[in-house]
């Protein structure tokens, strides 16, 4: 990935503290934690207001007729920019239901297993637990992660897991296999296109878990070639929250229907999830106008800011802590987001947690980052973004500093 | 459609939200739905922790049917009026297990109160005479069925449904708002209505009832971090979405007070009734309903269509085209008992005088239509 020249005085470029003006921040507030529930810029709300003033002027003009067309034109640009074909995308509220839509249909039978990794989402992993708790004799084969780990490593992990199940010669198939493209805690970008292919080697169907990858990073889905794949636009790519893509290759589709059954179950795939009953439909399209945002700078000029952000300002905080990030000189495993170690002496101590350093955040700092235990440290999670800059980081690194000290004062 | 102050209403969460996306979501978000939780409670006469918040009838439908474990010989009951989706879903269901098969009970109105609660007792007793060691183990019941809308006698189906040892499942999309719901009274086993029917909150909010003795069987269709914790942590955080819908029942709620549930409803069912009578006046026709009390805020007034089989009727575009574009209105319009009829819904921001316009206007409509020599 190229770098990017952060803004200074003499070189502000168009990104930096005055994008702030285009998003909805109010004066005091920082967002440092763009990851977990992102947002989106003013002209992307003003057009959500339009969708639904539109709605209420005639609900059935709109639900029975004008709505979509809309649909359509939204699935047509997303199909350009993941390259695939639109026929094979479906508009979802998020990638839980992303998850649940594919994991919930596909018919699975006694002595199938799932893979995933342990650094899988919560509710991913949880959706598969009930997979296995609600059908006969399906496990699941989970191969522990720790990082740091390079690529190489995490895929050796991965492949010797395939083989000790195969070595097993019980009868039972590893039937899919769920990985992610950017993980979430801690937030890591997996070797994603080694990883399908040695799942689809193994006879495994691929479910990518891309929450984090649309804006973020490139999309190919012509290249990466996954069977499944699930990417929330509601994070990185500025569209509004409940708006997510779903990608399920045509080979598959007969087999996929809805977490919700709608009006129109076996008419075909597009037809089944062109409408998910009675919502506001606004968040999903909301998706035109972040393109169009974005379109202003282009994605590579984003993405290489983001990127450039995250590797410097993850090494001024490391610096400023006196610790390191979780994946240390790889910087290509970071997009948007690093992970920074907090130098907390004891890590038993009882606000060593993601809910008593919220509150000690928020109240105090009016910021958060998510602080997590991952190995044998507590990390917390950074979020790049264009409306930020390297003072921000090293403004959080003293702030870090200030409350790991106090912890470590109060032992 | 909802009311400016819902509105409002719905852009203070909206806002909200943006301000601190963290703070909203991981703090101040669930006691704001926990809030609207209880007052829909007292409204419907429950526990709030009986109920779940969800987007629509069609994912609190999935939710139940997707959650029971149906063996090999398990029926579900269904009446032939019910709506589309519901009767895709226990389709699903049946694709989906081995031999678990749809009993459905045929519906042609016009019929009494007790004449629906024979038809259905009657199915059941048939499938009983079969003892081919099947059973009936779910019913989906219409409160307020869609189209044609029917007020059906929910208590009495209710009760006779559960003396067969059947669940029940009522279908109540359209109740809230439109009827007073007592689920104390009533006691379903499984209840869903859409708030953003005729409760005036914005479109995405629905509630879904479900006993406690049922809770530990039943999780969302997308199951998420709180799977196996407890009901309500599994239903109050639906992923990353935008919870402004549902939390505009709130203004919902707070504009209907000012004029009260009881004047609201009887406003709108008697322009339902009489607005019925005047459309069908003018049509020279009838509505499908015997009885006033089966008829809620939508009254199905029939169309005086000489040639049922009109190629014009065969999908829906040609009348949804022409209502729209001509006449910049719309009424659903369907078959039923071998008549055309079209549904209309009453409100407080309707008249007389606008069913007397609307009469002329499918009059016209159809008049067209009859004169075509087909």
């Amino acid at each position: 990935m190229t770098k990017t020249e952060l803004p200074t005085a003499a070189n502000p470029g168009p990104f930096g503290h005055q994008q702030r003006k285009n998003f909805l921040f109010p004066e005091n507030f920082t967002q440092f934690n763009h990851g977990s529930y992102g947002t989106f810029p003013k002209v992307v709300q003003a057009e959500i207001r339009a969708y639904q003033d539109l709605t209420e002027q005639d609900a059935d003009r709109w639900n029975r007729r004008d709505l979509f067309p809309v649909m359509d034109n939204i699935r047509t640009q997303l199909a350009e920019f993941v390259n695939c074909d639109k026929a094979e995308l479906a508009l979802v509220t998020n990638t839980t239901v992303g998850i649940n839509t594919v994991l919930r249909s596909l018919p699975f039978v006694p002595g199938d297993r799932i893979l995933v990794l342990s650094t899988g989402y919560i509710s991913v992993n949880k959706t598969v637990s009930y997979i296995c708790d609600t059908q006969e004799d399906v496990k699941v084969v989970e191969v522990p992660v720790t990082f740091p780990l390079s690529d190489k490593d995490l895929l050796t992990k991965v492949e010797d897991a395939l083989k000790a199940h195969k070595e097993l010669r019980d009868g039972s198939r590893i039937k899919l296999g769920i990985v992610d493209w950017i993980s979430s805690v801690p937030s890591a970008v997996h070797p994603v296109k080694e990883l399908v292919e040695l799942l689809h080697s193994y006879g495994a169907l691929v479910y990518v878990d891309g929450a984090h990858a649309i804006g973020q990073v490139p999309v190919d889905l012509g290249y990466l070639r996954p069977d499944f794949f699930i990417t929330n636009c509601h994070k990185w790519l500025f569209s509004a929250r409940g708006s997510a893509l779903l990608y399920v290759a045509k080979r598959h589709q007969h087999l996929i229907h809805p977490t919700a059954i709608s009006g129109l179950y076996k008419s075909g795939f597009e037809n089944e999830f062109a409408y998910a009953g009675t919502q506001d439909y606004s968040s999903i399209l909301s998706i035109l106008s972040a393109l169009q945002f974005r379109k202003q700078y282009g994605e590579d000029a984003i993405i290489s800011y983001t990127h450039s952000l995250a590797v410097e300002g993850g090494k001024a905080m490391a610096k400023i802590l006196g610790t390191h990030t979780l994946t240390g000189d790889n910087d290509d495993q970071v997009a948007n987001m690093v992970n920074v170690a907090l130098p907390l002496k004891d890590l038993s101590h009882p606000k060593a947690n993601t809910k008593d350093l919220m509150e000690i955040l928020m109240d105090k700092y009016n910021i958060f980052t998510p602080a997590f235990r991952h190995g044998e440290h507590l990390y917390t999670r950074v979020s790049a973004q264009i409306y930020l800059e390297l003072d921000d980081f090293v403004r959080l690194g003293n702030i870090w500093k200030e409350v790991i000290d106090d912890l470590n004062a109060s032992s | 459609t909802f009311t400016r102050s819902v509105q409002e209403n719905m852009m203070k969460w909206h806002n909200k939200a943006e301000e601190n996306p963290d703070r909203w979501v991981r703090l101040d978000l669930k006691p704001a739905l926990t809030k609207v939780r209880t007052q829909l409670a007292e409204f419907m006469s429950c526990d709030k922790d009986e109920l779940a918040l969800v987007q629509n009838t069609t994912t609190g439908i999935s939710a139940v049917l997707r959650s029971l474990e149906f063996v090999p010989g398990d029926k579900i009951l269904q009446l032939s009026t019910l709506y589309e989706s519901v009767d895709n879903t226990v389709r699903y269901i049946c694709d989906t297990h081995k031999d678990v098969q749809v009993v459905e009970v045929p519906i042609v109105m016009p019929l009494t109160d007790q004449e629906i609660v024979f038809q259905v007792e009657k199915t059941i007793q048939d499938h009983l005479a079969k003892k081919d060691g099947s059973r009936i183990r779910l019913a989906m019941i219409d409160w307020i069925s869609s189209v044609p809308a029917v007020v059906h006698p929910i208590k009495a189906l209710v009760d006779m449904l559960k003396s067969y040892g059947i669940l029940v499942f009522v279908d109540a999309a359209h109740v809230i708002g439109q009827a007073p719901i007592d689920l104390t009274y009533l006691n379903p086993d499984f209840l869903i209505t859409n708030c953003h029917k005729w409760l005036y909150s914005v479109r995405g909010s629905a509630v879904l009832f479900v006993p406690k003795r049922f809770q530990s069987l039943i999780h969302p269709p997308a199951i998420q971090n709180d799977y196996k914790s407890s009901f309500e942590s599994e239903f109050s955080w639906n992923g990353t979405m935008d919870y402004s819908s549902i939390l505009s029942i709130e203004g919902a709620l707070e504009f209907r007070k000012q004029y009260g549930e009881d004047a609201i409803i009887h406003y709108c069912h008697r322009l339902a009734v009489e607005g019925g009578e005047r459309m069908a006046e003018i049509l020279g026709t009838n509505v499908l309903t015997p009885h006033e009390h089966q008829v809620g805020n939508m009254v199905n007034v029939r169309l005086p269509i000489k040639n049922i089989n009109h190629p014009k009727l065969e999908t829906r575009d040609y009348l949804t085209r022409l209502l729209l574009d001509k006449y910049n209105l719309f009424t659903p319009n369907f078959k039923h008992g071998g008549y055309f009829w079209a549904r209309v819904s009453s409100q407080i921001y309707l008249e007389l005088s606008d069913f007397e316009h609307l009469g002329r206007v499918w009059k016209e409509v159809i008049d067209e239509l009859n004169a075509e020599d087909v």
